[in-house]
């Protein structure tokens, strides 16, 4: 496979360019989501992205579009729920999950001679990226980055403890709710290339890899991003190469690393 | 009125209720600079409620509660207050975070302005405060209940709080963890720091505290040590046909 060939090709650098920019994305909210027994969120929010294509498509809206506008509701109103303690914070997510994908399966089987393959928006495609997606995306991503490196240490205390951080100043509702909002907004930015249904693996993965290394918060996210950016440069490779789903390549190779960091801890590195 | 004399805690009347149970009712006490309160009462007496009320996790059913002169729900100045939950970090020991990152959460605005070496300076002050230097690296799941303790008391200490609030501290911790945690308490207050400390333990309050808060769903006693003895104290504190067993030496 001759890798400089990959970038005579516009789609193809648009599809490494964003897969980058989730691989950075994905842990830096991912390793909140897992040290806060919260990972289903993320897969919560996949499948109501799923429910914002069918949507988009019957509304005839850009499919980014309506996936944000769905995607960030949905998180906002787990968040809500989950805090008024009403209802546990695990069925909340387990709702909505199976709540949007079912409306998402009538919706699309009830729409005929659509022009659109939704196996692209379920596993993702290299193919699908726009540079629209791409410029989404890039926005996001600074979102993100500029919210982590300003609330770094007011979300590692809510990890830890919420009546703690409380006690600490901490406007705990309003950093949920803005975390849950930019998890949204992610994921709705990666469904082109990730596809709906991996990219809450994508989130979730590198960080449950990095913590079998057993180290602190800060060098686990160090570790959650390197398996994440080298997951996502080796997933594309492969489906590049084999022509295969990229959000599964990607997914994979993650898994891969993670299988590694768990026997690795347990029988190749014990002290 | 003098520093010393503006109290850091006030309750008027406080009460708080559950629905249609009363959890506490007509609580008014006053907390000064210097004191050390140990706050006594069987389950369900109400400590843990009331120390909720104090931080502001609660809002009372009835009365006023003041943090440094402020209703603890508007209250800014949480750099003054150190809080140590009941219970904190029991859930997850796998964690990922070492002592050092669990004290430097407990950075306030003004540590976090600092330079890289001053800030590694109050991270020292801190450590060493608690007798935690020694596993500064470690991750917090792998260390004992006692250090787990003190890791959240040095957390508790990083901002130099004028008022120490602990829920519960020795719960599940041995006794030569729990003696050094008493001593270190005392050197904090012998420093001037305001301490108010839950606990099941009698003897170890009594013994160690400059004054107890007893509560049985109300303010049962609140005063010297001493005033324990008194007769029907702690059969209100403890309810009838409770006989409570004082010893003058440690388990």
């Amino acid at each position: 496979m001759d890798i400089s060939s990959l970038w005579q090709f516009d789609f193809l650098r648009r599809a490494f360019e964003a897969g980058l920019l989730i691989g950075i994305v994905a842990p830096l909210l991912g390793i909140f989501l897992v040290v806060r027994r919260y990972s289903l969120l993320s897969d919560a929010l996949s499948h109501v992205s799923f429910l914002g294509v069918a949507l988009a498509l019957i509304l005839k809206i850009p499919i980014f579009f309506g996936v944000l506008f769905l995607s960030v509701s949905a998180a906002l109103g787990m968040e809500r729920l989950r805090s008024s303690g009403k209802i546990l914070g695990e069925s909340v997510v387990a709702l909505v999950l199976s709540g949007s994908l079912a409306l998402a399966v009538v919706l699309l089987s009830s729409l005929r001679g659509l022009n659109v393959n939704i196996m692209n928006y379920l596993f993702g495609s290299l193919s699908t990226v726009t540079p629209f997606d791409l410029l989404m995306l890039f926005v996001i991503v600074i979102l993100v980055l500029t919210f982590i490196a300003l609330r770094y240490h007011q979300l590692f205390l809510t990890a830890l403890d919420e009546d703690l951080a409380r006690v600490s100043g901490v406007r705990v509702s309003l950093l949920n709710a803005a975390f849950a909002a930019l998890a949204a907004g992610v994921v709705a930015a990666s469904l082109q290339i990730v596809g709906a249904l991996l990219i809450g693996a994508l989130m979730v993965i590198p960080v449950l890899a990095a913590l079998e290394l057993r180290r602190g918060f800060f060098v686990t996210l160090v570790f959650s991003e390197v398996i994440s950016l080298l997951s996502v440069v080796i997933g594309l490779l492969l489906s590049y190469r084999f022509d295969l789903a990229s959000g599964g390549a990607i997914v994979l190779v993650a898994m891969g690393f993670y299988f590694f960091a768990f026997f690795g801890q347990r029988f190749l590195f014990r002290d | 009125m003098s520093l010393v004399d503006t109290p850091l805690v006030t309750a008027h009347d406080l009460g708080f209720r559950h629905g249609e149970a009363s959890v506490l009712s007509s609580v008014s006490f006053e907390i000064f600079l210097g004191d050390y309160v140990g706050i006594l009462g069987a389950n369900g007496s109400g400590k843990t409620t009331l120390i909720k009320l104090i931080v502001g996790l609660l809002e009372p059913s009835s009365g006023k509660i003041e943090l440094f002169g402020d209703d603890p729900r508007v209250f800014r100045g949480w750099d003054q207050v150190g809080y140590v939950p009941q219970h904190v970090f029991k859930n997850d020991q796998n964690f990922p975070a070492t002592v050092e990152e669990i004290v430097a959460s407990g950075f306030g605005r003004d540590e976090r302005r600092l330079s890289v070496p001053e800030r590694r300076s109050c991270m020292e002050q801190a450590l060493e405060s608690a007798r935690v230097a020694h596993v500064r690296h470690r991750r917090i799941g792998e260390l004992s209940g006692g250090e787990q303790q003190r890791a959240f008391i040095a957390r508790a200490l990083a901002t130099r709080p004028q008022l120490l609030i602990l829920d519960e501290p020795t719960t599940g911790i041995d006794r030569t963890s729990e003696r050094e945690f008493y001593a270190l308490l005392k050197r904090l207050n012998d420093d001037g720091m305001t301490i108010l400390l839950i606990s099941h333990d009698l003897d170890a309050v009594a013994r160690e505290v400059k004054q107890v808060m007893c509560l049985n769903r109300t303010l049962v006693y609140f005063g010297a040590p001493e005033g324990l003895h008194h007769p029907g104290t702690l059969e209100t504190m403890y309810g009838d046909g409770k006989q409570v067993l004082f010893h003058g030496h440690e388990h």
